[in-house]
């Protein structure tokens, strides 16, 4: 009998106790999460906000496919703001963790994932199995990342968008929720362009990488000797695409002839101009004839001063020094 | 295109019209494509040329005008991508197929019965017909890939279709038929697209072989 009476009596006070727990959680902010640091962050789908079009670039349509992805909502842009300064201020691995703790994986993270994988499918030794899984791996991330069109070869995975703050909290397409509006990351430009100097512009039609030129910067050449061997440097840049670039060249001459050889060289290059200034070791491997810098050429402004020092040949022993004053970028 | 139809049609019915003074033959020749600004590769050319004595004019000169099918090829020089002791690299190699016509005016010194030695010089006009262009790519891991950036180097806007330039010629002629002769080409306009901003002009060093009927 008291056994009758004390069940319901339970049954209904967990009941309650469920019910008021699960009000006082709807109740509470929709954007608190367990942890603090991320009050005011929650997971959401973009899916939900396409109605909301504030700062979209691309319509909706061209992006309804992705309407299952979720994405970051923050509470206000304040929050926003807030998190990409935070973001900012830690290294990748923490970053990471801090995804982690929301149980989001943002752009950033996805696009390690992708590289990490792609870099165990290059450890694949049999080429028949490399080749598929490649060609799964391109399949797979087909639309989510982007890939280098200039180079059918380089399967290097990109973001689709150069915005830098989405990058470390938008979702792989680079988007946020900020309240209730979907917003799209400043630039839907695949980003291999930036980070990548090896990537050269293609012609209209061309399918590949087409030879980048060179063209050398005036007053900007040094010249050692070494017995009859004279190797020269000039510094330039290459024309399809924007890098710095050093062009090599060392002649023998004998009597009146000469004659073009193979050498390696090394120097110490230092450029400075009005947006900054930076040195360091540049080498052109034995029988290449242009180094191109992984530096772009309005990174110091225009014009610039250049350093080069310790210029050698690996045709002798002779060294080089020169300074370079208010070169011309062109 | 039309043009260069026109400007043969021309010359052939000016020749024709010449006839008792025409020698027409055919000339095979191998070449160094050493394009400046790049690095040279081996090609070829072959066609027929005529040849007419202005012995009207004063003993000795005659011009000379063929018709060439040509094979160009040279590279690029090789970029280093990486700025570190890596091997990552890269070159392109191109080849072009071209229709030439060296138009030049040439005088015969008779050093024998049967043996002159002869020395022509004029211009030639290079119209392109198709090329390709590849490029070889070599990874960190010193891999090569090799990729073809274009399969017509002229549709794709990448070199121009036609070109011009000087050409001067020294031979043999012996027993009346056989010449044996050593020529250099050098081309006044620019190889690629001002849009490649790459520089680069003709130059080829011929050993050729002719036989003139």
């Amino acid at each position: 009998m008291i056994h009758k009476k004390i069940f319901p009596l339970l049954a209904a006070c967990l009941a309650f106790v469920a019910l008021t727990a699960m009000f006082s959680c709807s109740e509470e902010d929709v954007f608190t999460s367990e942890h603090s640091e991320q009050k005011g962050i929650k997971i959401a789908t973009m899916g939900q906000f396409f109605s909301q079009t504030n700062g979209i670039t691309r319509s909706c349509g061209e992006i309804a496919e992705f309407s299952d992805m979720p994405v970051l909502q923050f509470k206000d842009a304040a929050t926003f703001n807030a998190t990409v300064s935070k973001l900012k201020s830690l290294s990748k691995e923490e970053r990471a963790s801090f995804m982690k703790t929301i149980g989001f994986d943002g752009a950033e993270q996805i696009l390690c994932k992708a590289d990490e994988e792609l870099d165990s499918i290059f450890e694949i030794e049999d080429e028949t199995q490399f080749e598929t899984s490649l060609k799964e791996y391109q399949a797979k991330y087909k639309g989510i990342v982007a890939f280098d069109e200039s180079d059918t070869y380089d399967v290097t995975p990109y973001l689709t968008f150069t915005d830098s703050s989405m990058t470390l909290v938008g979702n792989i397409k680079g988007y946020v929720v900020i309240g209730d509006k979907l917003i799209a990351p400043n630039n839907n430009t695949p980003n291999y362009g930036s980070v990548n100097v090896s990537v050269v512009a293609k012609s209209s039609m061309a399918a590949g990488p087409i030879q980048p030129g060179f063209r050398a910067f005036v007053n900007s050449s040094l010249t050692i000797k070494n017995g009859k061997y004279k190797s020269t440097m000039t510094l330039g840049r290459i024309v399809n695409g924007n890098s710095f670039a050093i062009k090599f060249v060392t002649k023998k001459k004998q009597f009146l002839w000469k004659k073009s050889v193979n050498a390696s060289y090394s120097l110490n290059l230092g450029m400075s101009g009005n947006k900054g200034s930076h040195s360091n070791n540049v080498i052109c491997p034995y029988g290449k004839d242009c180094t191109i810098l992984n530096t772009p050429v309005e990174t110091f402004g225009n014009p610039i001063n250049v350093t080069v020092a310790n210029f050698k040949s690996s045709r002798g022993n002779a060294t080089g020094n020169a300074n370079f004053k208010n070169v011309q970028i062109q | 295109m039309k043009q260069i139809i026109m400007l043969l049609v021309g010359l052939v019915s000016f020749l024709s019209s010449n006839a008792q003074e025409l020698h027409l033959g055919a000339t095979v020749a191998g070449e160094i494509n050493t394009p400046s600004e790049n690095k040279a590769k081996l090609g070829y050319s072959v066609g027929i040329k005529g040849e007419w004595n202005l012995a009207d004019v004063s003993k000795g000169w005659f011009v000379e005008a063929s018709a060439m099918f040509k094979q160009r090829n040279w590279k690029s020089g090789e970029y280093a991508y990486a700025n570190d002791e890596s091997h990552a690299s890269a070159y392109w190699a191109y080849s072009t197929y071209s229709v030439e016509i060296p138009v030049n005016v040439g005088y015969k010194f008779p050093i024998s019965h049967s043996v002159s030695l002869f020395a022509v010089a004029g211009p030639y006009f290079d119209v392109g017909l198709t090329g390709k262009d590849k490029a070889y790519v070599t990874n960190l891991k010193s891999v090569e890939t090799q990729q073809t950036v274009s399969s017509n180097v002229f549709k794709d806007n990448l070199l121009n279709r036609s070109s011009c330039g000087v050409g001067l010629k020294a031979g043999l002629q012996i027993a009346k038929h056989y010449q044996v002769h050593v020529s250099y080409m050098q081309g006044f306009s620019k190889m690629f697209k001002s849009t490649q901003g790459i520089d680069g002009k003709n130059r080829d060093v011929q050993i050729g072989f002719s036989y003139v009927f």
